[in-house]
């Protein structure tokens, strides 16, 4: 291969593209040092992500993270994000001075189709073969001088994970260079390059095209099916009459068209790898295989995964209490100082029930969220994500949706938020849409805190099912009802408002491997800072705002709780109390569940800022806040606030009602127009009201109301 | 021997390797399976079955099909 002019590139802008899964984040933050996310399963990264390269020299360059793609034919969202910038079509973006090509050395043949469309381009090109050590294990050898000496590009063997040829990478995108009037290195049959020859030399002559764009044109006049119909408008008549001939050739000769160019590709793929490529024989099954006959088998695949899930939901109860327990104490202890050193007053009051109360009653299930996210990273990285989608598919597929749909299920136990945002990987833009409308559904784990307050102040802790326990059963049937309810909407919606075909679903497997405890713990750590400032924030806030609220105004000679009843708080609360009234909500909740339409945690913040004004010169203020529930007596009726139905609906108003204004932002964002957003609040705060109605006069037709 | 008996990649036996001759879906997604390893002329091995799932190995990965993706895609045996 021979370079026309060899030239040094001025090296800003980098960007690294290749693959689903092949390590480019990690590649990244190995680059970086940044910490974005990295996951065992196709559809990690679903936006670009920025970073400061620097390289030799000290010059330094910005760093591009991609979302996977296996083309530049981009048929998902995400896919397109990638496509886009490295066609040079993305606003805002420029084109990159230098692509990193990340090629999965385990599965050169299938990564090396991508690296093939983007050596056509004139643009400079380092490939990173990474997971060599993966390959190794396999028994594939890559003879890496050979491999560059083939494509015609620097190639550079890491190991992303273990840091290893990142500097030898460095190196190589700071002497990348310029890739001008390249001979293109596969070839189609005779007959289609002749005549593709011909077409790139009519649309430089009538369309005054670049050779690059008129060779991309004119595969997509010879191959797409569509072509003709398509572009009828953007090409000369002369032009297109020349298409049809060629079209009537190629089809008489015999030759797919659609598939030609793939082939021609793959045949070049091969001759490549034949060089380059050793692999052992290797006939006997993989680990990964005896395990996918396990996880993925018809029954006992979704028995596990069930089984599973229970398990998570026991140890985040049981595990977590002692931490939990050492949280409470200490803000205990930290409200007691507050107490002795300061003189009595509204400051004192300010501090203790309105700041502290309020974080305390959230931060105290900073635990249970540290578990959750273990366990989610877990799934991730040991590649068990993909097979839960997987075997999802025929549930899924009942509903309309394929088994792509469920993994933003499943990230929507972290937060909605990723989950409307892993959608990007759907190909059909109406599954994508009902994917994004539903998995607010799925509780996430701002409603945990919710969940977890009131379960451990409500129900019994008895055992049932051997090592279930009635608290864990009760949160697992309320991430079921999520799960269950956003099904159903699913196939609601996909009968209705967005009817499309049958799901195609194709979805690469990545290999089973140990989880990476530091990602996992990395993860952790970044969900533990984000749940801290947030408490620190708007918690914090909301919490003070609300303390002002329910302290004045002032009235004179009465007890806390009447004074609670004649604040702004308290008036608020029996202007909506007629509202909430039928679902068996005093209006305590009422102002619990206005307040958190914020957030959902702030439901938790609120009750205890409201129940230690309410009790706070009484002996029962220093008690827990969820005695203090238990302890609520209703003026009027002189029967209990809260029973265990109460606890019960409460929760499956949770699960249902769209109390989250970040996530209607996203999905206002995703789908650029309001209409979606405000429906979604619509239909989900209308079918929690009705669920949570028929809930509660079920639950008091069978006596549970007292 | 060579048999030309053409079959779905639903029929074929677990563990078996086959070689992939047509592809039947709409040309979108023809060029989607392409793209991903199931082009014209690769040789396919079926790793295991769920239900209405199949995963195969091609281009040494696995990638999951549902049934209505695997019967669009005709295969002959080659061994
Ligand atoms: N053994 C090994 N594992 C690696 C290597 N590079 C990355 N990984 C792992 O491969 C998985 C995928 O890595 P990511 O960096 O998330 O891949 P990605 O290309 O960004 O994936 P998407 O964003 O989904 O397209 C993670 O579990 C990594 O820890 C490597 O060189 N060797
Ligand atoms: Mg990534």
């Amino acid at each position: 291969m021979t370079f026309e002019t060899v030239k040094q590139v001025r090296v800003r802008y980098v960007a690294l593209i290749g693959n689903p899964n092949c390590g480019k984040t990690t590649l990244f933050n190995a680059l970086t040092g940044l910490r974005q996310k990295v996951g065992n399963y196709p559809g990690v990264t679903v936006e670009k992500k920025e970073g400061r390269l620097t390289l030799a020299g000290n010059s330094e360059a910005t760093l591009l993270d991609l979302p996977g793609t296996y083309s530049l034919n981009a048929t998902s969202p995400d896919e397109k994000i990638a496509t886009d910038i490295l066609l040079g079509r993305a606003e805002h973006t420029q084109r990159p001075d230098v692509v990193v090509c990340v090629v999965d050395a385990s599965n050169i043949e299938r990564n090396l189709y991508l690296v093939s469309q983007i050596l056509d381009r004139q643009i400079p090109v380092v490939v990173a073969l990474n997971m060599i050590d993966v390959a190794e294990e396999a028994g594939i050898e890559v003879d890496v001088k050979m491999l560059e000496r083939e494509l015609g590009v620097p190639v550079v063997a890491t190991i992303a994970n273990k840091g290893i040829g990142i500097n030898e990478l460095k190196e190589s995108i700071a002497n990348a260079q310029s890739r001008t009037a390249q001979k293109r290195p596969w070839s189609m049959p005779a007959l289609v390059e002749e005549e593709c020859g011909e077409l790139v030399g009519l649309l430089q002559q009538y369309h005054k095209l670049n050779e690059n764009s008129a060779f991309d044109e004119a595969l997509t006049l010879l191959t797409s099916p569509e072509a003709l119909e398509e572009h009828r408008d953007r090409f000369a008549p002369e032009l297109l009459a020349h298409v049809q001939k060629d079209h009537e050739r190629l089809d008489f000769m015999g030759i797919d068209r659609q598939s030609v160019v793939v082939e021609a590709r793959y045949e070049w793929i091969k001759s490549v790898c034949g060089k380059a490529v050793t692999q052992a024989q290797t006939s006997a099954l993989s680990t990964s295989d005896k395990l996918d006959r396990v996880f993925t088998h018809r029954i006992w695949g979704f028995v596990i995964f069930v089984g599973l899930m229970a398990l998570i939901f026991q140890t985040i109860f049981t595990w977590a209490t002692v931490p939990m327990d050492l949280i409470g104490e200490g803000f205990d202890s930290i409200g007691n100082h507050i107490h002795e050193v300061m003189p009595a007053g509204d400051l004192r009051d300010l501090l203790i029930n309105g700041g502290l109360a309020g974080v305390a009653a959230v931060v105290t299930f900073l635990p249970q969220i540290l578990f959750l996210f273990l366990f989610l990273g877990l799934l991730e990285d040991t590649g068990y994500m993909a097979r839960a989608a997987f075997i999802m598919d025929r549930l899924m597929s009942k509903v309309g949706l394929h088994g792509k749909s469920f993994i933003p299920m499943l990230s929507s136990f972290a937060c909605a938020i990723p989950g409307i945002m892993a959608t990007r990987t759907i190909e059909s833009p109406k599954d994508r849409l009902v994917t994004m409308l539903v998995s607010p559904l799925v509780s996430c784990s701002a409603r945990l805190p919710v969940y977890a307050l009131l379960i451990a102040a409500f129900i019994p802790h008895d055992h049932v099912l051997g090592f279930l326990s009635l608290p864990a059963l009760t949160l697992l049937s309320m991430y079921l009802l999520g799960l269950v309810m956003a099904l159903s909407m699913a196939w609601l919606f996909k009968k209705t408002l967005l009817r499309g075909a049958a799901p195609l679903f194709i979805m690469e497997l990545p290999p089973y491997k140990l989880p990476s405890l530091k990602s996992v713990l990395l993860q952790m750590w970044e969900r533990s800072k984000l749940f801290l400032k947030n408490a620190g924030t708007i918690i914090l806030g909301v919490s003070i705002i609300l303390w002002f609220l329910a302290t004045y105004p002032r009235v004179e000679g009465v007890t806390p709780a009447e004074q609670l009843q004649h604040s702004f708080v308290g008036k608020a609360g029996q202007l909506i109390e007629p509202v909430i009234k039928p679902l068996g909500f005093d209006w305590k909740i009422g102002i619990g569940i206005i307040a958190s339409l914020l957030q959902r945690e702030v439901f938790v913040s609120t009750m205890g800022t409201i129940y230690n004004i309410q009790n706070s010169d009484d002996e029962s203020g220093s008690l827990s806040l969820q005695q203090q529930m238990r302890n609520d007596i209703d003026p009027e009726t002189g029967l209990p606030v809260w029973t265990a139905l109460t606890a019960i609906c409460v929760m499956v108003y949770y699960v249902l009602a769209m109390q989250c204004m970040s996530t209607l932002a996203v999905l206002k964002r995703e789908t650029n127009s309001w209409k979606w957003p405000l429906f979604q609040l619509g239909y989900m705060t209308a079918l929690a009201y009705v669920v949570t109605f028929v809930v509660y006069r079920v639950g008091l037709l069978w006596g549970f109301g007292v | 021997m060579h048999h030309n008996s053409h079959l779905s990649l639903t029929d074929v036996p677990m563990g078996q390797r086959v070689r992939i001759r047509q592809l039947n879906s709409q040309p979108d997604f023809c060029m989607r399976l392409r793209e991903m390893g199931f082009c014209e002329n690769a040789v396919v091995r079926c790793v295991s079955k769920g239900s209405g799932t199949i995963i195969c190995e091609v281009c040494n990965t696995r990638i999951g099909l549902n049934q209505l993706v695997a019967s669009s895609i005709v295969v002959s045996s080659f061994e």
